[in-house]
C-alpha cells in the first residue's frame, strides 16, 4: 500500500503532498484540479517510473501525438522546471532527452533515456488502472487472467449484487461481451443491458486482477445509474479488504460521493476510507483535504455539502 | 465567490426576515430565497459543532466572507469570541492582531484576504441569546408584553413550567407570539408581519454589522 504521496513539478501540481493514503480513496475536485493526473502520479510511481508507462500516461491525454521526444516536456508543470518528484521517481531533463531515476538507477548519472517508441501493453503495469476509455480488449485480457478460476465466481457475483441480478454466465471476447441471463435461450449481448453493466464488468474483472496490488478508475460514475453505486461501493470495499487491493477513484458526482459516505460509514469499513478532495488554495498553492472516516461521518451528520 | 452566514439554529434565519424588512439588499449572489437558505445560512445546530461547520468553510477556497453569530448564553461574550479566534487562528496557521468585542461586532480579515465578521447575541455585550436580541425589538411599554412578563414569571414561581431558567426568553418570545393578531406566527414571519420593531440602535449595529462583513447585490 501506499501510505503517502509526495508529487513535485508534474503537470498542473506545483507541489502536493498527501500525508496519509487509506484503503480505498475517493478523489474528487474541480476540473483541472488534478484528478487524473493523480492517477497518473501512482501509475509512474506503482511501475517504478517505467518508460512504456510513461509514455502511455502522455498518450492517454492525447498529447503524444508523434513520437517526438519533446512530448515529455508536457509531463512538466512549468516550462522552467527541469525535475519531476513522483516520491523517490525522478524525471528530468537535460541537455536534449529526458531521463528517470530511482532509487535503482541512482548509480547512473542521469539514470535511464526516456524512449519515445518503447510502446505500452497492459501486461507491463502491475497495477490495474480503468480509464474513460477502456477498450473490450483489456477487458478480454483482464477476463483472461480469471477465467476457470475461483474469481471467476467472485465476478458474478459482483456483477449479480450490483446491476443484474439473473446473470448466469459470461464470455468476454476481444470484440463483444456476450452474456446468459435466466429465463434467456439465446446469448444477449452485453450491449444491449446498457453502459453501466459494462462498466461494472470492468471494475469486477478490475479487482479480481488486482490481488495484492493497486486499482484506479477514473469517474467511477461513468455510465452508472445512483442505485447502483451503493452496491458498488459495497462490491469495492468487501474485495478491496479481502484481496488486499488499494483502490484510487475520482469522481465528478455528488451521489458517488453520497454512496461512498453512506458505504464507508460503518463499523467494517470506516479506518479503510478517505475522500481527498483537490483545490488550489488562497495563496494559489495545491491541497489536498483529507476526509478521514470520523471527518466524514460528522460532516455526513452536519449535512455539510465537502464535494 | 461564495460567501457563508453560519448560525447556532434554525430560527437564526429570522434575522434574515429583520435585514430585509431594513431595507437591505440580500448577500451578492444569494437573491433566490432557496439558495439563500440552504447555501448562504449554515445551521450547525449547536454551539459544539459551530467549529466543524466554521472549519469546513476555511478549507474552501472559494469562500470569501464568513459570518459567524453565536449566543453568548451564560459563557459570556468575550469568552465566545476568544474561542473562535482561537480557533480560526490555529486552522489557518494566521497572525491575529488583537481583536476587541465592541457593541457592532467584529469584522476582520484573513492575511489571505478572506473577511470574517463575528457577531455575539444578544448585543456582543450581554450574556443571553437570539431571543433577548427579538425581545429588545418590542417595546418596553407594550402591553402583551408587560402581561407575557407577568404571566410567565407567575406560572414559574407556581412551579408550572417545564423549562429551566436559562430558557425563560425563549419561553417569553413564543408566548409573546402566540397573543398576536395571528396567533403563533414564525419568528421570521412575525418580523415580517411588522410586531416587531426594527427601528432600535442594536438592529441598526447588526444591520451594520452585515454589511460590512458581506458583500451585497
Amino acid at each position: 500500500m501506499i501510505d503517502h504521496l509526495h508529487i513535485k513539478n508534474f503537470m498542473c501540481f506545483k507541489e502536493l503532498e498527501i500525508p496519509t493514503l487509506k484503503r480505498v480513496n475517493l478523489i474528487a475536485g474541480k476540473n483541472n484540479s488534478g484528478k487524473t493526473t493523480l492517477l497518473d502520479a501512482v501509475r509512474i510511481l506503482k511501475s517504478y517510473g517505467d518508460n512504456a508507462v510513461i509514455n502511455d500516461v502522455l498518450s492517454s491525454r492525447k498529447s503524444f501525438i508523434d513520437t517526438r521526444k519533446d512530448s515529455y516536456r508536457l509531463l512538466f508543470h512549468r516550462k522552467s522546471t527541469h525535475s519531476i518528484e513522483i516520491d523517490d521517481i525522478e524525471i528530468h531533463e537535460s541537455g536534449d532527452n529526458y531521463y528517470v531515476k530511482t532509487l535503482f538507477t541512482h548509480e547512473l548519472v542521469n539514470g535511464d533515456k526516456l524512449n519515445p517508441d518503447k510502446v505500452y501493453s497492459i501486461s507491463i503495469d502491475d497495477l490495474i488502472h480503468i480509464s474513460l476509455n477502456t477498450s473490450y480488449e483489456v477487458a478480454n485480457h483482464l477476463w483472461e487472467n480469471i477465467v476457470l478460476t475461483p474469481k471467476e465466481d467472485d465476478v458474478y457475483e459482483i456483477l449479480r449484487d450490483s446491476i443484474q441480478p439473473d446473470l448466469i454466465r459470461l464470455d468476454v471476447g476481444r470484440e463483444i461481451v456476450r452474456v446468459r441471463l435466466e429465463d434467456t435461450e439465446k446469448p444477449v449481448p452485453l450491449g444491449t443491458l446498457g453502459d453501466g453493466v459494462y462498466r461494472i464488468l470492468l471494475i469486477a474483472l478490475s479487482l479480481a486482477n488486482a490481488q495484492n496490488s493497486i486499482l484506479l478508475i477514473d469517474e467511477l460514475e461513468l455510465g452508472l445509474h445512483y442505485s447502483a453505486l451503493e452496491k458498488l461501493w459495497n462490491m469495492i470495499f468487501k474485495y478491496a479488504q479481502k484481496w488486499d487491493i488499494q483502490v484510487f477513484a475520482t469522481t465528478h458526482s455528488q451521489d458517488v460521493l453520497r454512496t461512498f459516505h453512506y458505504v464507508a460509514d460503518n463499523e467494517k469499513y470506516i479506518n479503510d476510507a478517505q475522500y481527498i478532495r483537490l483545490q488550489i488554495n488562497r495563496k494559489g498553492e495545491n491541497e489536498a483535504i483529507i476526509f478521514d472516516g470520523e471527518r466524514l461521518r460528522e460532516s455526513l451528520e452536519l449535512q455539510l455539502e465537502i464535494r | 465567490m461564495q460567501q457563508r452566514l453560519i448560525v447556532e439554529g434554525s430560527d437564526a434565519i429570522a434575522l434574515a426576515n429583520i435585514l430585509m424588512k431594513k431595507g437591505l439588499r440580500p448577500p451578492k449572489g444569494y437573491a433566490n430565497p432557496t439558495k439563500f437558505k440552504e447555501k448562504f445560512v449554515k445551521v450547525a445546530g449547536s454551539i459544539s459543532q459551530i467549529q466543524t461547520v466554521l472549519g469546513e468553510q476555511l478549507d474552501t477556497p472559494d469562500v470569501a466572507h464568513i459570518g459567524i453569530i453565536v449566543d453568548a448564553d451564560k459563557k459570556g461574550a468575550t469568552a465566545r469570541l476568544a474561542s473562535l479566534i482561537d480557533f480560526i487562528q490555529k486552522k489557518t496557521d494566521a497572525d491575529l492582531p488583537d481583536i476587541r468585542l465592541t457593541s457592532k461586532g467584529v469584522v476582520f480579515q484573513l492575511p489571505d484576504e478572506r473577511y470574517i465578521g463575528i457577531w455575539v447575541m444578544p448585543d456582543n455585550e450581554n450574556e443571553g441569546y437570539l431571543e433577548h436580541f427579538i425581545g429588545a425589538m418590542i417595546p418596553e411599554d407594550d402591553k402583551t408584553w408587560l402581561f407575557t412578563q407577568a404571566k410567565v414569571s407567575e406560572l414559574t414561581a407556581q412551579k408550572f413550567c417545564q423549562f429551566t431558567e436559562a430558557k425563560i426568553q425563549k419561553a417569553l418570545v413564543y408566548t409573546y407570539l402566540a397573543w398576536q393578531k395571528t396567533p403563533g406566527l414564525p419568528m421570521g414571519t412575525a418580523v415580517s408581519a411588522g410586531y416587531f420593531n426594527i427601528k432600535t440602535p442594536l438592529v441598526g449595529n447588526f444591520a451594520d454589522w452585515f454589511k460590512s462583513t458581506f458583500v451585497l447585490e
